[in-house]
């Protein structure tokens, strides 16, 4: 099946009501239908109903990252928020929605739900629901849960996800999640609210990293069935005895960004950080990214986000890796950033500044790339082997770089702010001076100040536009070529000729 | 101020069930949307027609995409109201189909040209819960 796009204007749809009305068919052996849905408000209400899917041709609806929350409530991206009904209602045997933002956005009748699964009626289906944002009305008058499971034969999979009942506690039937004798996961996933968190009527239910807080004393209920957590949090004491779970965790401690506007990103003193268990190959339901859709590592947090210091600015940042860091990207000021890797360090990127800078690596360095913007001053590089390629679009004042073994390329690439401060110095075991094999710069360069430490026994190719000073050692002898064809020729410390 | 999107063609599913509760049918309404709006590539013949109601709020015709419940308040019918298209004089099915839309004065404020007036058109409205047809007013 082919991929409608749902876009306010100029795609194949302009609701996703409209699109499942326009799409609904027997799907067997034609493969996935897909949604994609673009930044707008869409505001009629979904019902998922009338198809034939199987495992293998099932609908999809989702959001491309571009057009995709960022992990909170987010109203310059795609939402499906109605005021009169339940926002989805899926009854279809195999539907997938993936970073999707719903919501009730008024106080109605009864009964009306984010996400609402209910009158399927094979015995084989698998609902799949992942980095999705799913809220209600603020109103207490009215039933109403943030998902909402209410069939026996549903089996589903739930995973980074957001389930905020915004009503308060008082309301008896007011619940983030309600699930009453289906079979399902709930992974890393925050839910927060209602009078209760998440209420089992029935079935067998497992969840694992899952934070359930703000639903008074009532965080998890299991009238009938069962709910089995593991590495699971709640703010109140109904939290099941088992592995890795904890109860009685303020929500104060949590760290949540902002509970009102359902930003539930987690700061850096969470309890919810390093809580957690790696599922990334969990039989059930494995992955490895977060709500953000950032990779999770280590020992992974609780709920469905996955602290990363790449957000905002890094300050006094320490970074140590026993064997590799494959990636590191800021899209902010690094600055006092120190890392040390005793093998290699794969791609360090900064959008911004680098100020401070000090990478240490026993082996090698991949990639330094400082994008579009970023000043490089009082970067300190240093690592025992090779170094890979540094690029700076911008200024790199102050650099120093310093390999026992060889540096392979340095680049500057701004041919308009040429202040190069490159002091470069190679020592080999014996403190002899080593060479740098090349040294290159794409922009018109004039009045940098580049200062080659000269070292005895140097034999080396340099394509440089100018050197303005050249630091002989003692006893060095060589010669050296810049791009204007110059070759500079050292015996045993002096400069004998530039031809 | 309003356009109805409507079915232009049938589902259909071999659960008849599934097939009354679930199944779009032609006819039947699907999205409201303001004067103007600028609808999909998808959102016309053959698998929709538009509705044009000039001047006539969102608000007055939204009942009409409403969901056909029973008595539990679940699904019954995707929805309440269904034009019968079948039913409507062949020079106005005629037109659905060469031009994807029929424009219907319902209020006298508009001027504008039209097809049919809404006096003319509500009567192939049909309330399939009381199997009755329209008759009141926008």
């Amino acid at each position: 099946m082919a991929t409608k796009t749902i876009k306010a204007a100029g795609g194949d749809y302009t609701s996703l009501s409209a699109w499942e009305a326009g799409e609904q068919a027997n799907i067997t052996g034609l493969g996935p239908s897909i949604a994609e849905c673009y930044s707008m408000a869409d505001t009629t209400a979904v019902v998922i109903a009338g198809w034939t899917t199987t495992a293998a041709d099932y609908i999809r609806i989702y959001t491309p990252i571009t057009e995709r929350h960022d992990g909170k409530w987010n109203t310059a991206k795609y939402r499906l928020s109605v005021a009169n009904a339940t926002a989805i209602l899926i009854q279809e045997d195999y539907v997938r929605l993936e970073g999707i933002q719903l919501e009730v956005n008024a106080a109605n009748a009864a009964n009306q739900f984010g996400i609402s699964i209910s009158g399927i009626t094979a015995t084989n289906n698998e609902i799949h629901i992942s980095h999705t944002i799913a809220r209600t009305h603020t109103n207490t008058s009215f039933t109403t849960n943030a998902l909402s499971i209410s069939d026996t034969d549903t089996i589903f999979k739930v995973w980074n996800c957001v389930f905020h009942h915004r009503g308060g506690t008082t309301s008896g039937s007011d619940r983030a999640v309600s699930i009453s004798s289906a079979t399902g996961w709930i992974y890393n996933c925050t839910v927060y609210g209602g009078q209760t968190g998440i209420r089992i009527t029935g079935g067998t239910n497992v969840a694992k990293n899952t934070v359930f807080a703000g639903s008074g004393s009532n965080d998890i209920s299991v009238t009938a069935g069962t709910l089995t957590c593991n590495y699971c949090i709640t703010e109140d004491g109904t939290c099941p005895v088992d592995t890795g779970n904890q109860r009685n965790v303020t929500v104060a401690s949590m760290v949540f960004a902002d509970v009102t506007n359902t930003d539930f990103h987690i700061g850096a003193t969470s309890t919810l950080e390093d809580q957690g268990t790696d599922l990334s190959a969990d039989a059930n339901l494995a992955f490895s990214d977060d709500i953000d859709g950032v990779a999770r590592s280590g020992t992974w947090d609780v709920g469905a986000d996955e602290i990363t210091s790449s957000l905002t600015d890094i300050v006094g940042f320490s970074l140590i890796a026993a064997i590799s860091i494959s990636a590191i990207a800021a899209t902010a000021d690094v600055a006092g950033f120190t890392t040390t890797a005793a093998t290699n360090l794969g791609t360090f990127s900064a959008q911004a500044n680098i100020g401070g800078f000090s990478a240490l690596s026993s082996v090698s360095l991949g990639n330094l790339i400082d994008l579009p913007s970023g000043d490089m001053a009082g970067f300190t590089f240093s690592c025992t082997t090779s170094l890979a390629t540094i690029t700076a679009v911008a200024d790199i004042i102050g650099f120093s770089a310093i390999a026992t073994s060889a540096t392979g390329t340095l680049t500057g690439l701004d041919p308009f702010n040429p202040q190069w401060g490159l002091n470069a110095t190679h020592y080999d075991s014996r403190g002899v001076r080593q060479h740098i094999s090349q040294i290159r710069e794409s922009g018109s360069y004039i009045g940098y100040a580049a200062v080659f430490n000269f070292g005895p026994g140097l034999s080396a190719t340099f394509t440089a536009h100018r050197v303005v000073t050249i630091d002989v050692a003692p006893g060095a002898s060589g010669s050296f070529t810049t791009v204007d064809g110059k070759t500079v020729t050292v015996v045993n410390g002096s400069i004998t000729s530039i031809v | 101020m309003a356009e109805i999107l409507v079915k232009a063609v049938s589902a259909s599913h071999v659960d008849s069930e599934k097939d009354r509760r679930g199944c779009y049918k032609r006819g039947m309404p699907v999205v409201v949307m303001p004067d103007g709006h600028l609808w999909g590539l998808e959102e016309r013949m053959p698998k929709f027609a538009v509705l044009k109601f000039p001047l006539i709020s969102v608000t007055r015709v939204q009942k009409y995409i409403a969901e056909q419940l029973d008595g539990l308040g679940n699904p019954f019918r995707r929805r309440l109201w269904r034009v019968r298209w079948d039913d409507l004089p062949t020079q106005d099915r005629n037109k659905l189909v060469s031009t994807g839309q029929l424009i219907v004065k319902a209020t006298d404020v508009y001027t504008g040209p039209f097809d049919r007036t809404w006096t003319q058109v509500k009567g192939f409205f049909l309330n399939q819960e009381t199997n009755s047809n329209e008759t009141s007013d926008l």
